[in-house]
């Protein structure tokens, strides 16, 4: 016994080279993937091939979140209880954490009972059971994947998070909302209107500008249809509420000219940022909710600029190209993704709130509306790569660029808090 | 002064007493598709025909201004306006497809605001106009080229009957 605690403990020395094999990136926040193993879900044989859709989805979500290296191919005989584990077995799968899962049928649907091991210290680190009807399944995981995420990393999760977006028909444009991975994709808002720029508050309720009344305003939808939000002047566009949720900041004309605005969500008091004769919108809240970063053209041509939530200390971010638009502030802080035009053709680029590293996202067709999740290490965002705009998401620095939405015009995602 | 002051409540008086609103409220008779009127200038009737058409102003990329080719249009534009006073227009702002979605709703709503800048100052009263933009949202050309951009570089003047 004593010795196999000795080779664990020089495996847990040597670095987890595997890891750095299949992404670096993450290493750029002070990580290094950990080594981890999904067992098959076990199951009834009934609900067998249930068991087998719930692995393959906790595994992309735990694969997506960039934290974990998952163990591929490997084999347990004897498997066949989660609770009868037997841990000279598991430690020698080289993971450095387990995820055991069971899925069982009862009264209220279907439950699904969860444990995390730790194998090496031969300790049971969470213990949880999960139920739902069963056409909730996938949502029955990804609240396992959020769990798996804060247990060991502690940090949390995006996997019960959504995307709002718009797809465009005609005249008319409805708002939608999917779950993180394109799934459970269904109509939000519609009213036969033009809705555009969805966004979402701490409460998971959506917000988006409408032509219902003629002219853009922001509104919500509720049960008594939609309600202003934000309505003065000819336009109300491109809001964003600030990461603490008590503001909302938005473009608007009110007087006169597109100005960004704040308005406090509680007392409904509303605050001018910007005076410029030039346009000024698309703000974006740095996750302080001190600063904004936005869109100019003051300077002759539109650019990022940053200001501060009091209106003072307004400058440019950006200073290469002649078309930079639609800033996304991460929820890290340390980067704003932006849509610069690069060639005739409008690609996503980040830069940091100084104004150093600019870096290139993307590189096919063209590439707008960026929006972060709330771990700031995805982006969502709207390409016509294939000839039709789609929905796609992405790593922070442009890596693993997957399909998420694939019907046609199909624009302006936004990612929940 | 207070000759002035005694003059100029009377005239505001006057003025408000010959405005087309008044006018029309003594007329009740109004036809299906065309509304008479008389206007306080020469106290003729006037015929509002059912489609009177405003012309289209269309602008350079990423621009607000109104082009010298497009003045003339826009003086015969103010001059139908005045004809009819019981009109009012929408001026709906409309950028091309090479932009941001919202920075071009800003775009289309600055293009809408310099026509609605220049029928006042030829004398449009600023409560017969409204505007509104659709960014990139209503091409009238659906291609992608130059000549499609520029037919969606426009704002509409839509003209609201009373």
């Amino acid at each position: 016994m004593k010795l196999i605690k000795f080779l664990i403990l020089i495996f847990l020395l040597i670095p987890p080279v595997q890891g750095q094999d299949i992404y670096v990136g993450i290493s750029a926040y002070g990580r290094q993937q950990m080594d981890i193993a999904v067992l098959p879900f076990l199951s009834t044989r009934e609900m067998e091939s249930t068991a087998e859709q719930m692995t393959e989805i906790l595994n992309f979500d735990l694969n997506y979140s960039l934290y974990f290296s998952l163990l591929e191919d490997f084999e347990l005989p004897g498997y066949s209880d989660v609770f009868t584990l037997k841990w000279d077995k598991l430690n020698q799968l080289g993971a450095e954490a387990i995820i055991a899962c069971k899925i069982s049928s009862t009264r209220e649907g279907l439950e699904l009972n969860a444990l995390i091991v730790d194998p090496y210290s031969e300790s049971v680190l969470f213990q949880r059971s999960y139920s739902g009807t069963p056409d909730k399944y996938r949502n029955l995981v990804h609240q396992l994947s959020d769990d798996v995420v804060e247990v060991l990393t502690g940090e949390s999760g995006i996997f019960t998070s959504r995307i709002a977006y718009v797809r465009k028909g005609g005249q008319t444009s409805s708002i939608r909302i999917c779950d993180y991975d394109g799934y459970e994709d269904q109509v939000y808002a519609s009213k036969n209107t033009l809705n555009l720029s969805p966004f979402w508050d701490k409460s998971n309720q959506v917000y988006f500008t409408s032509y219902y009344s003629g002219k853009p305003d922001i509104v919500k939808s509720t049960s008594d249809g939609f309600t202003p939000v934000a309505a003065n002047g000819n336009l109300n566009i491109g809001g964003e509420i600030s990461p603490q949720g008590d503001y909302i900041a938005y473009a608007c004309n009110i007087d006169g000219n597109t100005d960004i605005y704040i308005k406090s969500l509680s007392s409904g008091e509303i605050r001018r940022l910007t005076f410029s004769a030039a346009i000024d919108c698309s703000p974006s809240w740095a996750p302080s909710g001190m600063q904004l970063a936005f869109t100019s053209d003051r300077g002759g041509s539109p650019q990022i600029y940053l200001v501060n939530v009091d209106g003072s200390g307004i400058r440019l971010l950006t200073t290469a190209g002649g078309y930079n638009t639609s800033p996304a502030w991460s929820p890290r802080g340390d980067r704003i993704v932006f849509v610069g035009n690069y060639e005739g053709l409008f690609q996503l680029f980040s830069i940091s709130p100084t104004g150093d590293n600019l870096r290139q996202l993307t590189s096919m067709g063209q590439n707008e509306d960026p929006s972060w999740s709330a771990d700031g290490l995805h982006l969502v965002f709207s390409s016509n790569r294939t000839g039709t705009y789609k929905l796609y998401t992405m790593n922070f620095d442009g890596t693993s660029i997957r399909e998420l939405i694939s019907s046609p015009g199909s624009i302006m995602p936004s990612w929940s808090f | 002064m207070k000759k002035f002051a005694l003059i100029f409540p009377l005239v505001i008086l006057l003025l408000f007493s010959c405005t087309p609103k008044n006018i029309n409220n003594n007329n009740n008779v109004v036809n299906d598709t065309t509304t008479t009127l008389i206007t306080p200038d020469t106290m003729t009737v006037v015929e509002v025909p059912p489609n009177i058409e405003l012309k289209s102003v269309y602008f350079d990329y990423d621009q607000h201004q109104i082009l010298p080719q497009y003045q003339q249009t826009m003086l015969e534009n103010a001059q139908i306006m005045q004809r009819y006073p019981s009109i009012k227009v929408r001026l709906e702002g409309n950028c091309d497809e090479r932009g941001t979605i919202e920075y071009n709703l800003a775009l289309g709503q600055k293009r809408a605001d310099a026509c609605r800048s220049y029928l006042i100052s030829y004398g449009i009263a600023s409560d017969r106009i409204t505007t509104v933009s659709y960014g990139e949202q209503r091409p009238v050309a659906l291609g992608s080229t130059e000549s499609d951009w520029r037919q969606n570089r426009r704002v509409d003047f839509k003209v609201i009957y009373p």
